[in-house]
C-alpha cells in the first residue's frame, strides 16, 4: 500500500467515527430530553420509560458503531492493501 | 500493511489475528470455537444444575432460571404475539442466552492470561463469522415463520400498504441481517478494543468503569439482538387486514 | 496497484469469513434444541403448572368469597327479620301488659267506688234512721209536754 492510501485511510477512519458520532449524539440528546420530560410528567412510568430509552439509545449507538466498523475496516482490513 | 503491524505492536492489541484450525480443506477460527465451547459448557452445566431437581416451590438456581424463562417469554410474547410465540420462544431465548453468555464471558474472564500460538481468546461475538451466522439464522427463521404460518400469503407483506414498498421491503431483507450482525460485532469488538487500549495505557483502576460500561452495553446488545429477532419474526407472522 | 480485496478477507483479516460461519450456525441450532429440551420445556412446564395452580386457586377463592358474601347477606336479612320480629313481640307484650294494668286499675277503681258508695249509703241510711228516731222522740216528748200541760190545767 502506498503512503497516500495509508494516510487517506487514517484520516477517513477518524472522520468516519467523528462524523458518525454527530447524528446519534443529537438523537440521544433528543431522546433523553423526551424521556426526562416524560418522567417529570409521569413519575410513576419511570421504569418503563427508562427501559425504552436504553433500548433506543442502543439503536442510536449502533449507528456510531457502523462508523467505527468502517474505521476498523480502513485501519485493519483495508480493501486497498 | 505497515501501520497494521505498527498499531498492533504499539497497542499490544491483536486485531484480526486468528488461531487457525485446518480440517481437510476448510479453515476455522479456533479461538472462537474454544471460547464458545467453554462458555456454552458453563451455561449448560449451570442450567442442568438448576433444573436437576425442579420443585413447585422454587429456590436458589431454579428461581433464577424461572425468572430468566419468564423474561424471555415476556420478550417473545410482546414482539411475536400471543398466537405463535410458543414455537419461537426457544429460538429467541437461545439467541439471547448465547449472545449474553458470549458477551459477558468475553468481558469478564481474563482470557488474556491464556497464551495461544496466534490470536487470542475473547468473546465469540467479537468475530464477524459468529454474528453473521446468528443474523442469517434470524433471516432464515423469519422467512420460515412467515411461510409456514401464512403460506404464499406471506409475500403480501412485501406489497402491504402499497406496491411501491416492494423494492424497499426487498432491500430490507438484506439490510436486516447486515445491521444485526454488524451492530453486535461492532459493539463487542469496540468494547474489547477500548478496554484493551485503556488497559495498555493505564493498567490500574481507570479501565474498571469502562469495563462496567462494557458489561452494560453487552447485556443491552444481547437484549437488542433477541428483541429484534423476535420483532422480525413477529412482523413476518402478523396478519394484515 | 490497488487490488480490491473485499473486507480484507485474506488470512488473518478482521473480516475473514470462512467455514467458522456455517459451523457456528449449526452449533447455535444444536444449542437451540439442547436448550429447548434442557431448559425451556422443563422450566416452562413447572412455571405453567404453578401458574395454572395459582389461577385455579384464585378462581376458587373468588368463588368462596362470593359464597361467603352471599351467606353474609342471607344472615343479615335473617338477622333483620329476627330483630323486627323481636320488636313486634316486645311491643305486643308491652301493649298487653298495659292493657292488663289498665284493666286491673279500672277494676280496683270500680271496687273502691262501689265500697265507697256502699259506705255512703249506709251512712245515709243510718243518718236518716237516727234522724227519724230523733224526730220521733221529739214528737213523743212534745206530746208528753202537751199532755202534762193539759192535765195541770
Amino acid at each position: 500500500m502506498d503512503s497516500i492510501t495509508s494516510a487517506a485511510s487514517v484520516v477517513a477512519a477518524g472522520l468516519a467515527v467523528g462524523l458518525g458520532a454527530i447524528g446519534p449524539g443529537l438523537g440521544q440528546g433528543n431522546a433523553a430530553q423526551g424521556a426526562v420530560e416524560g418522567i417529570a410528567r409521569q413519575p410513576e412510568a419511570e421504569g418503563k420509560i427508562r427501559g425504552t430509552l436504553l433500548l433506543s439509545f442502543a439503536f442510536m449507538e449502533s449507528l456510531t458503531i457502523y462508523g467505527l466498523v468502517v474505521a476498523l475496516v480502513l485501519l485493519f482490513a483495508s480493501p486497498f492493501s | 500493511m505497515f501501520f497494521n503491524s505498527l498499531l498492533t505492536n504499539f497497542a499490544a492489541l491483536e486485531v484480526g489475528q486468528h488461531l487457525y484450525w485446518q480440517i481437510g480443506n476448510i479453515r476455522l477460527h479456533g479461538q472462537v470455537f474454544l471460547t464458545s465451547w467453554i462458555l456454552l459448557g458453563a451455561l449448560l452445566v449451570f442450567i442442568s444444575l438448576g433444573t436437576k431437581k425442579m420443585e413447585n416451590d422454587p429456590k436458589g438456581l431454579q428461581n433464577l432460571l424461572e425468572f430468566l424463562w419468564d423474561y424471555i417469554r415476556d420478550l417473545a410474547r410482546t414482539q411475536i404475539g400471543e398466537k405463535v410465540y410458543r414455537d419461537w420462544m426457544p429460538f429467541i431465548g437461545t439467541l439471547f442466552l448465547f449472545v449474553f453468555v458470549s458477551n459477558w464471558g468475553g468481558a469478564l474472564i481474563p482470557w488474556r492470561l491464556i497464551k495461544l500460538p496466534s490470536g487470542e481468546l475473547g468473546a465469540p461475538t467479537a468475530d464477524i463469522n459468529t454474528t453473521i451466522a446468528l443474523a442469517l439464522l434470524v433471516s432464515l427463521s423469519y422467512f420460515y415463520a412467515g411461510l409456514s404460518n401464512k403460506g404464499w400469503r406471506y409475500f403480501e407483506y412485501y406489497v402491504h400498504p402499497t406496491p411501491i414498498m416492494l423494492p424497499f421491503k426487498i432491500l430490507e431483507d438484506f439490510t436486516k441481517p447486515l445491521s444485526l450482525s454488524f451492530r453486535l460485532f461492532g459493539n463487542i469488538l469496540a468494547d474489547e478494543l477500548v478496554v484493551g487500549v485503556l488497559v495498555f495505557l493505564v493498567p490500574l483502576i481507570l479501565p474498571i468503569p469502562v469495563m462496567f460500561l462494557g458489561l452494560f452495553t453487552s447485556a443491552i446488545q444481547a437484549l437488542i439482538f433477541a428483541t429484534l429477532a423476535a420483532y422480525y419474526i413477529g412482523e413476518a407472522v402478523e396478519e394484515h387486514h | 496497484m490497488l487490488a480490491f480485496n473485499f473486507f480484507g478477507a485474506t488470512e488473518g483479516g478482521l473480516f475473514d469469513i470462512n467455514a467458522t460461519l456455517p459451523l457456528m450456525a449449526i452449533q447455535v441450532v444444536a444449542l437451540t434444541y439442547i436448550l429447548n429440551s434442557l431448559f425451556f420445556k422443563p422450566v416452562g412446564n413447572v412455571v405453567e403448572k404453578r401458574e395454572k395452580f395459582v389461577s385455579n386457586n384464585i378462581i376458587e377463592a373468588k368463588n368462596k368469597l362470593s359464597e361467603v358474601k352471599k351467606l353474609e347477606a342471607d344472615l343479615l336479612t335473617q338477622l333483620q327479620s329476627a330483630r323486627t320480629e323481636a320488636q313486634r313481640i316486645v311491643s305486643e307484650a308491652e301493649n298487653e301488659s298495659d292493657k292488663l294494668y289498665k284493666e286491673a286499675l279500672e277494676l280496683a277503681n270500680n271496687e273502691a267506688n262501689a265500697s265507697k258508695e256502699k259506705a255512703r249509703l249506709e251512712i245515709e241510711s243510718q243518718t236518716s234512721a237516727a234522724r227519724d228516731q230523733l224526730s220521733k222522740q221529739a214528737d213523743d216528748l212534745s206530746e208528753l209536754i202537751v199532755n202534762r200541760l193539759i192535765l195541770e190545767k
